[in-house]
């Protein structure tokens, strides 16, 4: 390839990145503008980039419902919970199934497996029975998290990143009379930090975007988690679209500290098996 | 220290994990937390002194609604301190899906803010009102707006207002277009009519971008428009109030060539069929929508308080003056608003909790809409269901008295939803019709990819297969 060509190919990539870049950040700084607009200006179609009227009345709404700064906190709480079980049981369950052998492995996996086949809403009545009904566990922590302290796709994950863990290892901790719980802990979750940060953001992420089931088993507005909380900003005629995203700018800071905490981690964790040898 | 790193994690959440869940909420929270009103005060649980619960599920319907909610409650448990009100505050994104899990699961609320429906009445958990309503009670309502709330002649539920849905318009173009806007709020207009001054304000503005004489959103995320026309052909709805499938004439045919007429004379826009009603919105505020459609009676408190936003400097954009119109009406068929009523419609549950807590919970149903509750009408700037409602809140009106006045004659001429008669078997047949049919065959029609012939054909034979009729 002559060197005009690689610049124009590089050129080329750039400008997509760019345009991507773009994309992705745009409804962001909309997200950031807004929150700093009253409501109408932030709904309009092509938002000022730069607003003529900055206001922090939008902050001063949001803030203002008793229980905003609670609603954060629970997320903050729901999803940390969540994403530490998840950490913990899918890398436990990733252990088992890519480097134990027990009878009926490969069963239970594959029946695992299946699980991710059945639709969420199959499943919401008779969970949601089972919850409030039968438990009587409606409005707490342990509804919201409970259905989610485990979730299939994360054992899949995890068991796919522990097969490309070295095995001599395992057998040398073993030789060393290393116990199964003590292999984990010393060796396997060393080795398999990066894996488990992309699990941990990505199940922090998604739990943090979480709307549904919350809404479904809280009632009082102190256990609702930020996503639901926001909802109340929309009326029957009107939507206070200023303080939504506020409240979202807000609501955005504790995934921007985890990704940067973790972003180490993460690169790693998405690009390993990417290149042989 | 840093391979436990992970470890002392984990256990520091974990235990937060284990607290959270272990300290179960309040039993009973505080009424400015968003539930109940029996508090941390209320008497202690015994089995024959213990309070009954209410649980209340409800909508910010308008933006001090929690606030008066609290009121009623408050007034009813100094009343009654024997049964607690615990309330839930729902989103009207998800609030719906909400409902419908927890009435599949068999354990709805005990009051629900919705129009009745059929669908709830089928589920055998709708609890019938009849009974409860004293004379009193029905004298109070003024007439017709008790009908609303019943199914199949029964009581479900009580109306707390009485929504319509007509056009609205912006003060400066009509008069510059020389229209009068108040003999139209009083007396109504025809397609003819609307075409003729339709044109007048439909014209290219100096800076080059376009004003319409009519924009809706046509992106179809509703049916709401073609509703809004139909119902003024002679139309209530798909069916007809004995569940009989009528969009088979010549009246969906007139109603397919007036707005087919009205895209091809460009009085709305040829983006139509793109237009979101935030985009509607925001032409109406540039200037660019002389009337929009569909419009509630409530924009005219929601344009006042953008006019004093502006006039604060908060918002910048000309001030607009707003005017609440009736829908046109087909030459050959007299004008229909669209309207219904929302307010608490009673359940009980699959593991029934008695006679005297379905009184109780009829007891909290009037208190949550009696005279006081009227505010929710006044703030909507919507006709009182009530006469103790329209008498408390006299003088205290927040729309414009022309807007209240054009309400007021809209309200006249009520279309009655035929779900309220019809079987839930074909009210969900009709759901799938406008689903399946109506939605893409309107936005067929707005990008003129079909005519209004070829729709209305469509119409027939769809409306036969699906209604079987």
């Amino acid at each position: 390839m002559t060197s005009k060509s690689k610049i124009a190919l590089i050129a080329v990539a750039l400008a997509v990145l760019i345009v991507w870049a773009f994309v992705t950040v745009i409804p962001l700084y909309w997200m950031f503008i807004g929150s700093f607009q009253d409501s109408a200006a932030s709904a309009v179609f092509k938002p000022q980039m730069i607003p003529e009227i900055w206001s922090i009345a939008p902050y001063e709404r949001f803030f203002h419902k008793a229980a905003a700064v609670r609603w954060i906190v629970n997320s903050v709480i729901v999803a940390s919970v969540v994403t530490v079980t998840n950490v913990f049981f899918a890398s436990l369950a990733g252990y088992a199934f890519a480097k134990l052998k027990f009878p009926g492995s490969k069963t239970i996996f594959w029946a695992l497996l299946t699980t991710m086949m059945i639709p969420a809403q199959v499943t919401l009545i008779p969970l949601y029975i089972l919850m409030i009904n039968i438990f009587q566990l409606g409005d707490t922590y342990t509804a919201i998290v409970l259905p989610a302290v485990v979730s299939v796709g994360n054992v899949f994950l995890m068991k796919q990143y522990m097969s490309t863990l070295p095995t001599s290892l395992i057998h040398a901790a073993r030789i060393d009379a290393c116990s199964e719980f003590g292999i984990y802990r010393k060796v396997i979750l060393p080795m398999a930090k990066p894996g488990l940060a992309v699990l941990a953001i990505f199940t922090f992420v998604a739990q943090w975007n979480e709307f549904f089931w919350p809404l479904l088993v809280t009632k009082s507005s102190e256990m609702r988690t930020i996503q639901v909380g926001l909802a109340s900003f929309v009326f029957a005629e009107s939507t206070d679209y200023g303080a939504i995203m506020a409240g979202a700018s807000v609501g955005a800071l504790p995934m921007v500290i985890l990704f940067f905490s973790l972003q180490r981690y993460f690169l790693q964790g998405i690009t390993v098996g990417a290149v042989k040898g | 220290m840093r391979k436990s790193k992970w470890l002392v994690w984990s256990l520091v959440l974990a235990l937060v994990f284990v607290t959270a869940a272990c300290s179960k909420k309040d039993p009973a929270p505080s009424a400015s937390g968003g539930t109940g009103t029996g508090g941390k005060d209320a008497p202690k649980t015994e089995q024959q002194g213990k309070p009954d619960t209410v649980k209340v599920w409800t909508y910010p319907v308008h933006a001090k609604y929690e606030d008066d909610l609290k009121d009623l409650i408050k007034d009813f448990n100094a009343k009654y301190p024997n049964i607690k009100v615990e309330y839930e505050m729902l989103s009207w994104a998800e609030g719906p899906k909400k409902f419908d899990v927890a009435l599949n699961a068999g354990d709805p609320p005990d009051l629900y803010f919705h129009a009745v429906s059929g669908q709830y009445v089928s589920t055998g958990l709708a609890l019938q009102l009849d009974q409860y309503l004293t004379p009193e009670i029905k004298g109070d309502y003024l007439p017709g707006t008790l009908d609303l709330a019943k199914i199949q002649g029964k009581q479900y539920g009580l109306p707390l207002y009485q929504f319509q849905w007509g056009w609205g318009g912006n003060k400066r173009i009509l008069e510059e277009a020389g229209v009068d806007w108040k003999k139209i709020q009083q007396q109504g207009w025809t397609w003819s009519e609307f075409a003729e001054i339709a044109k007048k304000l439909t014209k290219k503005l100096p800076d080059g971008s376009m004003q319409y004489g009519l924009v809706t959103d046509g992106n179809g995320a509703n049916n709401d428009f073609i509703q809004l026309v139909t119902r003024n052909s002679g139309l209530d709805d798909v069916v007809d109030k004995d569940g009989k499938f009528i969009w088979n004439d010549d009246r969906i045919l007139d109603s397919l060539k007036f707005i087919d007429g009205l895209m091809k004379s460009g009085v709305m826009p040829k983006e139509t069929a793109a237009l979101a009603a935030q985009k509607r919105t925001d032409m109406f505020y540039a200037g660019q929508a002389a009337i929009i459609s569909k419009a509630i009676p409530y924009y005219d408190v929601m344009i006042a308080n953008r006019n004093k936003d502006i006039d604060a400097g908060k918002v910048k954009g000309e001030k607009i003056d707003y005017i609440q119109l009736p829908v046109p009406h087909n030459d050959k068929y007299p004008a229909k608003t669209t309207s219904g009523a929302e307010g608490y419609v009673a359940f009980k549950q699959k593991n029934d909790k008695g006679e005297e807590h379905a009184k109780n919970t009829f007891l909290v149903m009037e208190a949550l809409s009696g005279a006081k509750a009227g505010n929710s009408a006044n703030e909507l700037c919507l006709p009182f269901v009530r006469q103790s409602q329209a008498k408390l809140f006299e003088g205290k009106g927040l729309a414009q008295p022309y807007n209240k006045a054009a309400a007021e004659a809209m309200a006249k001429s009520v279309a009655m939803p035929v779900d309220l008669t019809i079987s839930a078997d074909t009210s969900a047949k009709v759901k799938q019709y406008y689903e399946q049919v109506v939605k893409p065959g309107v936005q067929a029609l707005f990008t003129g990819s079909k005519t209004p012939d070829q729709l209305a054909d469509e119409f027939k034979s769809k409306g036969k297969q699906i209604l079987g009729q």
